[in-house]
């Protein structure tokens, strides 16, 4: 820990840190990747804490994670468990704590949320594409679509009730922070999970403009979110997570790279300021685990862009220890030495029903 | 002279009590059981010596079958035909997800959640599938044609146990949402090009034996056999009687093996076998 201030000291203020502090043995001399210790919880999450997960698509692993760990996920659509796993994640069941599908930006997530109270009413919510109707807000949660608008409007009634169900419920949220670039319709200000045109509907600049949301945007975006949630329940946590993917695409006019680095560092930033301003608030470093140069991409698929499962495990395994309190034991580390060896054998043969459901890569599709 | 060979769950004993009626009207047909616990058919297969097995979990489970079968095991070998009786292909817990949903594009009954017709078809088809596949575990070196017959649909009058067998309270609902029938076909259609694709036949409950979607009449039910040519004392719904024994005996006989009944049968096997007892 530094020195207070007010006290005089006549060595350096580094002197005594703990070993965490330092590159050297913090990181380089660590011993593990992730170096132990890498992440601090600042509050206990106990295995009962009703927990609301949501974000952009590596939060489905967040999500995953928990409820295989036996940790309370709130899932107000479920789906039994004989339904196979592949075919519920396609329509959207088993994702997050209702069938909201990915929310990439924190202004998604807020209007979903108001909505869900009768504070927003989203504009051009139905989308068209041959003749089959997409819930806008949600468009991939409807593979083919359905057979009319009333469908689509009637099956959203019936989510935004899930989803008050859910905030009711809520003792923490798991966010991960995606994105900051999006595209919403200008009169409204409503904001879409996809581009009009990916899935469904159409694009008409007119109507659409490009937005990439600022750090300010999305700080107060979230102390709104924060609002919402603590008015169902005052002692409700946030734990916030930053998505090592990369922007699949950009339409800010910059390259895809340093758009991407952009975008993170602003992601990163409203994440870390609201976990250093508010006790309510913690940040756990995934995107720092996976993204950071001492990973050397190696926990990235050949895309450079996809998670590897291994990847998910060691940030995964990282949160679950540091919560569970592991102590750090000859047995532990041979047990982790023997863990990263299976992740090595095990990312051969990565499991379908461990793929997440990323509306994002359609972009790739638009890329000629 | 056909020569079939019953084998499966708890559920033969309604068809091992209709087996002297059955002589009588199929004499042609000459027809042999084999009825283990329902989790040990289900879990058996046939063997390299073209035996069928079961895994036993214990003595008393061997022994049960010894008692009830005379050996613990069967040939399937000599055989034109085997039937296989027992399975439910999930249809129970597709009507278990009615009681949560309504179907969007369908009729409103006051569900909390509603699910999409296309969702639901997929789910149906897929489940399907997999049940298919693991009732076809086991029998792949069975060289012909399996006929699939399942367990009974349970009676109608199962709803009198409504609260207290969770069987009841599914089926209950699902008789009452006016899209069950549009699930059931969707159901039973898929079923049987599911198995007719893999060469196997599904034998349906004849309509003269059910009473509704997934319903058997309660007159099936009343003294159900038991595999050891007993009866249950007490009504449980989802047995049957040696009259439904008949009834898919005489089904199995005519659409699989392409006989016609010798003269017409004189006294139900049940009054058959009251008389018998007086």
């Amino acid at each position: 820990m530094a020195p207070k201030a007010g006290s005089e000291v006549t060595v350096s203020p580094y002197q005594g840190l703990d070993d965490r502090a330092f590159w050297r043995s913090g990181v380089v001399e660590a011993g593990t990747y992730p170096p132990p210790d890498i992440y601090r919880p600042k509050f206990p999450i106990a295995k009962n804490l009703p927990i609301f997960t949501a974000g952009s698509c590596f939060a489905q692993h967040v999500g995953r994670t928990l409820a295989n760990a036996g940790y309370h996920v709130i899932d107000t659509e479920p789906m039994p468990d004989w339904v196979p796993a592949e075919l519920a994640h396609k329509h959207g069941y088993k994702l997050y704590s209702a069938r909201f599908g990915n929310i990439y930006t924190v202004r998604q997530f807020l209007q979903l949320l108001q909505e869900a109270f009768g504070n927003f009413k989203p504009a051009d919510p139905v989308w068209e594409k041959d003749g089959r109707y997409y819930d806008a807000l949600r468009p991939g949660m409807t593979p083919g679509g359905l057979a009319r608008p009333e469908h689509v409007m009637e099956s959203r009634d019936y989510h935004l009730r899930a989803v008050q169900e859910a905030v009711a419920e809520t003792g923490m949220v798991v966010f991960t922070l995606g994105l900051t670039e999006t595209w919403q319709h200008k009169p409204s200000g409503t904001v879409y999970s996809t581009a009009p045109g990916t899935i469904a509907g159409r694009i008409d600049l007119e109507v659409h403009s490009f937005v990439n949301f600022r750090a300010s945007e999305i700080r107060k975006d979230f102390l709104t979110v924060r609002k919402i949630f603590r008015a169902a329940n005052p002692d409700v946590k946030f734990l916030l997570t930053v998505s090592p993917v990369p922007l699949t695409a950009t339409a800010s006019g910059a390259h895809v790279l340093p758009a991407t680095t952009y975008s993170k560092s602003v992601l990163r930033t409203v994440a870390g300021e609201l976990a250093e301003d508010f006790d309510d608030f913690d940040y756990f470093p995934s995107f720092e685990i996976v993204s950071s140069h001492p990973s050397a991409g190696r926990f990235f698929e050949p895309n450079l862009r996809s998670v590897k499962p291994r990847g998910v495990r060691r940030v995964m395994r990282a949160f679950l220890n540091a919560h569970e309190n592991k102590p750090r034991t000859k047995e532990v580390r041979r047990a982790q030495r023997r863990a990263l060896q299976e992740d090595r054998t095990a990312d051969q043969k990565a499991a379908s029903a461990e793929d997440v459901i990323c509306e994002e890569e359609l972009l790739e599709a638009f890329r000629k | 002279m056909s020569k079939a060979l019953i084998i499966g769950s708890s559920h033969v004993g309604a068809y091992k009590n209709a087996a002297d009626m059955f002589a009588e009207l199929y004499p042609e047909a000459e027809l042999d059981y084999f009825g283990v616990r329902g989790p040990l058919f289900l879990n058996g297969g046939i063997d390299k010596a073209g035996r069928f097995i079961v895994p036993f979990r214990d003595e008393k489970d061997r022994a049960f079958v010894v008692t009830t079968n005379g050996s613990e095991s069967v040939a399937t070998s000599g055989y034109d035909h085997l039937l296989l009786v027992g399975h439910r292909f999930a249809f129970v817990n597709f009507a278990a997800l009615l009681r949560d949903h309504d179907i969007l594009e369908g009729a409103r009954t006051g569900k909390p959640r509603v699910i999409s017709k296309v969702m639901l078809k997929e789910i149906i088809e897929t489940v399907t599938d997999m049940t298919v596949e693991d009732a076809l575990r086991g029998f792949e070196d069975f060289g012909g044609t399996l006929t699939f017959a399942m367990a009974p649909y349970p009676a109608s009058s199962i709803v009198e146990r409504c609260g207290e067998l969770e069987l009841a309270d599914v089926l209950d609902s699902f008789w009452a949402q006016p899209d069950a029938a549009w699930v059931y076909d969707t159901w039973l259609n898929h079923l049987r090009n599911a198995l007719a694709a893999k060469g196997h036949h599904l034998l349906k409950q004849p309509d003269a034996v059910n009473d509704g979607l997934f319903a058997t009449k309660p007159k099936y039910a009343r003294k159900a056999a038991t595999l050891n040519d007993g009866t249950l004392g007490k009504k449980d719904h989802r047995h049957m009687n040696a009259d439904y024994g008949l009834a898919m005996l005489s089904a199995f006989a005519e659409t699989r093996l392409g006989l016609t009944p010798q003269g017409a049968m004189r006294t139900s096997p049940q009054k058959k076998k009251k008389e018998r007892i007086a």
